[in-house]
């Protein structure tokens, strides 16, 4: 159970700081393209 | 029954290739914007991005090195810690990758850096919790006093060596029987093997057994299967193999019977005999 719940807020952190901010750094550059 | 399975080798492969691709995956869309950087003639822009994007390759290559040294280290009965904390190097970058891009989406603002900070942080809490960091004590099993670990991994490795040897010398040997049983020698010598990672105790009385009897049959199943190759194997070279193949298969049989009944490894005997034989047989 703890392994568990370990494993999911690790994903999540993943996911949120090298997922989120790669895909926010394209929103970054939008701006100027818009 | 205890139902031993033998080590699948082309599945170990396949899980460890799955793992730690999530690395590669997820900074991907930072791509678009390393590309949209440079259609844009951003040359700044363009050198953080792609410095980050490559720091998270970089990252997900060592991190598969840590988790490949953690593979074997999870396998072994007796291991070393792994020297480079490949993981930990691999969630430093991540950390400092994650802190950097986060900055420049904030365009580097003074402000902006603890948040940034954090972001990394957390990056490095993440890698830490789903993939864990590199482990650090050395598996010494029930090593006993007299017997370093180094001395113990270095003969289990020194043997395993051979064995390898005698393996890949068998599969050029086409004689089925032959094959057979030198299959069933080496299975044998690497149930052995893993009795002493089990009571590493029992190296000092299985260490001329490892020398001698390992370096004896690699020799002569080396020589044999030299000869094999030509045109044609003279009867008598069939005999003396035969022969010295029966002498090592029943001696590795009863040690590993006497390594399972009475905890014991006492080869001084059978192994004078083997090596007259080995001997008289001219090969050692």
């Amino acid at each position: 159970m703890a392994h568990t719940l370990k494993k999911i807020v690790g994903f999540v952190l993943l996911f949120v700081t090298i997922g989120v901010v790669s895909l926010s750094s394209i929103l970054h550059l939008l701006p100027p393209i818009l | 029954m205890a139902s031993a399975q033998r080590y699948d080798e082309t599945l170990h492969t396949v899980r460890y290739g799955l793992k730690g691709i999530l690395l590669f995956v997820l900074p991907l869309p930072l791509l678009i914007t390393v590309i949209a950087s440079l259609l844009r003639g951003r040359v700044m822009d363009t050198l953080v991005t792609g410095g980050v994007f490559a720091a998270y390759m970089i990252a997900a290559s060592i991190a598969r090195q840590g988790f490949k040294l953690q593979g074997e280290y999870e396998r072994s009965k007796l291991a070393r810690a792994p020297s480079t904390p490949y993981k930990t190097i691999a969630a430093l970058f991540i950390g400092g990758a994650s802190t950097v891009l986060d900055w420049w989406t904030s365009s580097f603002a003074i402000g902006s850096l603890l948040g940034a900070a954090l972001v990394g942080a957390a990056a490095f809490l993440g890698f830490a919790l789903y993939y864990g960091l590199d482990p650090r004590k050395d598996k010494t099993g029930t090593l006993s006093l007299g017997v370093s670990l180094e001395e113990v991994l270095d003969a289990l490795k020194a043997a395993n060596v051979k064995i390898d040897a005698i393996d890949a010398a068998r599969r050029n040997i086409h004689n089925p029987e032959f094959n057979a049983r030198l299959q069933r020698i080496t299975d044998k010598a690497r149930a052995i093997v893993s009795g002493i990672e089990d009571d590493p105790a029992r190296l000092d009385s299985a260490r001329k057994f490892l020398k001698v009897y390992l370096d004896g049959t690699q020799r002569v199943t080396e020589g044999y299967a030299r000869t094999h190759q030509g045109p044609a194997t003279p009867a008598a070279l069939e005999t003396n193999f035969s022969r010295v193949l029966d002498s090592i298969e029943q001696t590795f049989t009863e040690q590993q019977t006497k390594l399972q009944e009475n905890n014991q490894f006492d080869l001084d005997v059978q192994m004078q005999v083997l090596e007259t034989q080995l001997k008289r047989e001219g090969v050692i």
